[in-house]
């Protein structure tokens, strides 16, 4: 039984929301019990958002700081900003065009630009999980969350296109290994 | 069956499970999702229901409790505000009572996130006399709604149910009960005496309630002394949780090392109201010490009603404004446990965070310019939607609750009329969907009382802020049929308004004269009200999406001289500022752009172009 807490932030419009649902339906088909958190309401016009995912056996959905096992990061500015969730020696992978503070490089990917590289400028949520879920913290592989991203997918063309944004994320990582 | 649900969702599951025909809502964060997840599940499965969108939370909850009285279960769904609007009709018909099963949810927003105030619906409930159901996770949502519309039909009673909105948005796999559908039929009794009961009736119907509540308090049902391990060995502290402040406390007591968590029983409370007397009194003989953890309001605390004997909310063990953290309760267990005065520790300050802006593109923003262009001085009294982030733009001034724009535009106009003083240009703004819900008898009243002000009415043809809601100018439904349309105009004309012009805000110079032609009517020896219908639909709708010009717009780095004024006087998203060789410059983000062409007159030096 997995037993893990995340924190997804980013800014309103990036698909933070999706991002969690995205991980709740890959915590569904490995047979896990979770619940999760998601901004809604003025918050999603373009402000800061985030979500709690916590997979395991959870009453409530809010996550207590220093201890998150994983934050992931849509929006290089938001990782200041909910770092102090992470426990110690918790995993923090962030989407970003610059090095961060207090932040390895190789927990830093350039989602952004590589979806619009290849054509998939609304899906960068999707790019930065197919990259994060190579990470061994992750809690899910990579088979599940393509399922996932099947099972979410509402039209044959959006499944392609969610496929393709997981794949491109992915082969970032494999590369750089 | 499991499935996924968002905790709304999961309401809306009990309601079809347990037979309910007729749902009434108004939307507002967090309660929206609600209505849709009704209609939308007893589509899939065939059942036939009736849902709708009401013209506001007042008008939902009568006509839930009408289909109620005709013995058909029902619902009325509306956020916390809401209920304040419904008022009048919820307390009222604790005192009728009712025959079908009736519910009312009302969603709370402790924090508050997206409203005016983070009062606690479980107090109105107290206010009421109605019992309220608290329920701690999305598969309790369900399971709450079922027990409260059966509680309801078994006590002729209205019965609260109250999510807080980490339940509504709450998102958990969960055990799925059978849906069948209703075959009950409406049948109307007459009973004059009672359905429109006389003040002396009313008195005995009062009583009649008292004693409802007495019986309710004595149900053992609902007796939370025994919601907890019976074999857990006498503890030194005991908590008394109900709803989101129960599960938070459950999950912070699991991670606690054992040596400290032993120390602590946990009782939850299913019914905060009526409380249950025997299990209160049981655990005020067991216990020296009892805290309560609830959200927002002491309502548990205030029941118990032993101030000696009780900490919580009333005594700062838990504070007593914005909503439950982990932190915050961590902190509360270990004062409580070592007898000291809370203290919080406040140890991170975070940057701050990007605050929310109205979307690219948004034809409200083309709106504030030209108001503040042809109104430079003018107040502002603003109103509740999208667009009271008017307020990021220096073009909002007031925002007291729904519907109030108009009100306070016509009171700051006599105000200052019957003072003899020099009266300021006054704006009232609305939103389409505010306006029919309490906008309509505003301006009845502003006309009668021969205030004066521009009236700009921002109609994007939709209820944007909770997700796009349709409104009565387009008729369409909640279900998706087709009603009759009703023109804001021919409203407008109704309320006795004869100064109306409708103009596309993304033509913003025709939208600066019209609002100076308006300001002008104000004053003028014949004049009064003048309205502004600014008409362009919301861009989160896709036909509207595609209307828009698709304009190719650009920033000359060599002609920006960085003043910052687009951003801060237009604040789109998409105009971003970056640092070019030390220098601070605004470019346009290639993404986000919607290609609307607005921003383009704001730039002083005229470096924002087209093409
Ligand atoms: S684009 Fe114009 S208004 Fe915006 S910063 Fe540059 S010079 Fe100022
Ligand atoms: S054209 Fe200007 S105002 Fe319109 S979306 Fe693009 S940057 Fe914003």
């Amino acid at each position: 039984m997995t037993d893990c807490k995340l924190i997804i932030a980013g800014l309103g419009g990036q698909g933070v929301v999706f991002l969690s649902r995205l991980i709740a339906q890959a915590a569904l088909i490995a047979g896990d019990d979770f619940i999760t958190y998601e901004s809604h309401g003025m918050a999603m016009r373009g402000g800061s958002v985030s979500s709690q995912v916590k997979i395991g056996k959870h009453y409530s959905p809010l996550i207590g700081h220093n201890t998150a096992d994983i934050l992931l990061v849509l929006a290089p500015g938001e990782y200041a900003r909910n770092r102090h969730f992470l426990k110690p020696g918790g995993t923090a992978l962030v989407n970003s065009d610059i090095l961060l503070e207090n932040l390895a490089p190789e927990n830093i990917v350039d989602a952004t630009t590589l979806a619009v590289n290849q054509n998939l400028p609304k899906a960068v949520n999707l790019v930065f999980s197919g990259w994060a879920s190579e990470h061994p913290a992750f809690p899910f592989n990579f088979s599940q969350m393509q399922q996932a991203a099947e099972m979410m997918a509402a039209t044959p063309a959006i499944k392609t296109a969610n496929l393709k944004a997981l794949e491109v994320g992915r082969s970032k990582i494999l590369q750089i290994r | 069956m499991r499935q996924v649900m968002l905790g709304n969702e999961a309401v809306a599951r009990g309601l079809l499970e347990n037979g309910c025909t007729f749902t009434y809502a108004y939307p507002g964060t967090p309660s929206s999702e609600i209505l849709p997840a009704f209609l939308k599940q007893a589509k899939s499965e065939n059942i036939a229901v009736h849902g709708h969108w009401s013209v506001n939370e007042k008008i939902a909850l009568e006509s839930a409790f009408t289909a109620s009285i005709t013995g058909m279960r029902s619902a009325a769904i509306m956020k916390q505000v809401g209920l304040n609007v419904a008022a009048d009709a919820f307390l009222s018909s604790a005192y009728l009572g009712v025959t079908g099963g009736f519910v009312v949810v009302s969603t709370d927003d402790p924090g508050p996130n997206s409203s005016q105030t983070e009062q606690d619906s479980r107090m109105f409930a107290m206010l009421a006399k109605v019992p309220v159901f608290d329920p701690a996770t999305p598969e309790e949502a369900a399971k709450f709604t079922g027990l409260a519309l059966k509680l309801s039909e078994e006590l002729e009673l209205p019965v609260l149910l109250r999510p807080t909105a980490t339940l509504c948005h709450a998102r958990q796999n969960l055990n799925l009960n059978k849906i069948s559908p209703s075959q009950r039929k409406p049948e109307f009794i007459r009973q004059p005496q009672r359905w429109a009961a006389t003040p002396k009736n009313r008195f005995a119907q009062h009583q009649a309630l008292n004693q409802k509540l007495l019986k309710l308090a004595a149900d053992p049902r609902f007796d939370f002394s025994r919601s907890t391990d019976p074999d857990k060995p006498q503890t030194p502290y005991a908590i008394i949780a109900s709803g989101c402040a129960w599960s938070l406390t459950a999950d912070l007591l699991n991670d606690l090392p054992e040596n400290q968590a032993e120390q602590f029983t946990l009782y939850k409370v299913d019914l905060p109201y009526p409380l249950h007397r025997g299990a209160r009194n049981h655990l005020l003989d067991k216990y020296e010490k009892i805290m309560v953890i609830e959200e927002s309001m002491p309502v548990i605390e205030y029941q118990i009603g032993n101030q000696e004997r009780v900490c919580g909310r009333t005594d700062g063990t838990i504070p007593d404004a914005g909503a439950l953290t982990p932190e915050i309760i961590a902190a509360a267990l270990d004062s409580f446990r070592k007898k000291l005065p809370l203290k919080l520790l406040n140890d991170i300050t975070l940057p701050p965070g990007k605050r929310p802006s109205l979307c690219p593109g948004c034809p409200h923003r083309s709106s504030f310019f030209a108001l503040k262009k042809a109104l430079p001085k003018g107040i502002y009294a603003g109103d509740i939607g999208c667009y009271t982030l008017g307020i990021n733009l220096g073009a909002l001034d007031t925002c007291l609750c729904m519907g109030a724009s108009i009100t306070q535009a016509g009171s700051f106009y006599q105000t200052f009329a019957k003072s003899g003083e020099p009266i300021p240009p006054i704006a009232a703004i609305i939103g389409d969907s505010t306006f029919f819900h309490s906008g309509i008898p505003a301006l009845v009243n502003a006309r009668w009382e021969g205030s004066r002000f521009v009236l700009l009415l921002l109609d994007n043809s939709t209820t944007a802020m909770t997700g796009n809601q349709p409104t009565p100018a387009a008729g369409t439904r909640a279900d998706g049929t087709q009603g009759p349309g009703l023109a804001l105009e021919t409203l407008i004309k109704g309320c006795g308004i004869d100064k109306i012009t409708v103009v596309d805000p993304y033509d913003q110079e025709k939208m600066i004269t019209t609002l100076k032609e308006a300001q002008t009517y104000t004053t003028s020896a014949e004049g009064g009200i003048a309205v502004v219908i600014a008409r362009r639909g919301c861009l989160m709708i896709a036909a509207e999406r595609r209307l828009l010009p698709n304009l190719k717009v650009t920033i000359a780095e060599t002609e920006c001289t960085g003043c910052g004024y687009c951003t801060k006087a237009f604040e789109c998203p998409a105009l971003v500022s970056y640092d070019a060789d030390g220098e601070k410059r605004v470019m346009i983000d290639p993404i986000t752009c919607t290609g609307c062409g607005q921003c383009v007159v704001t730039c002083p030096q005229e470096a924002i172009k087209l093409g």
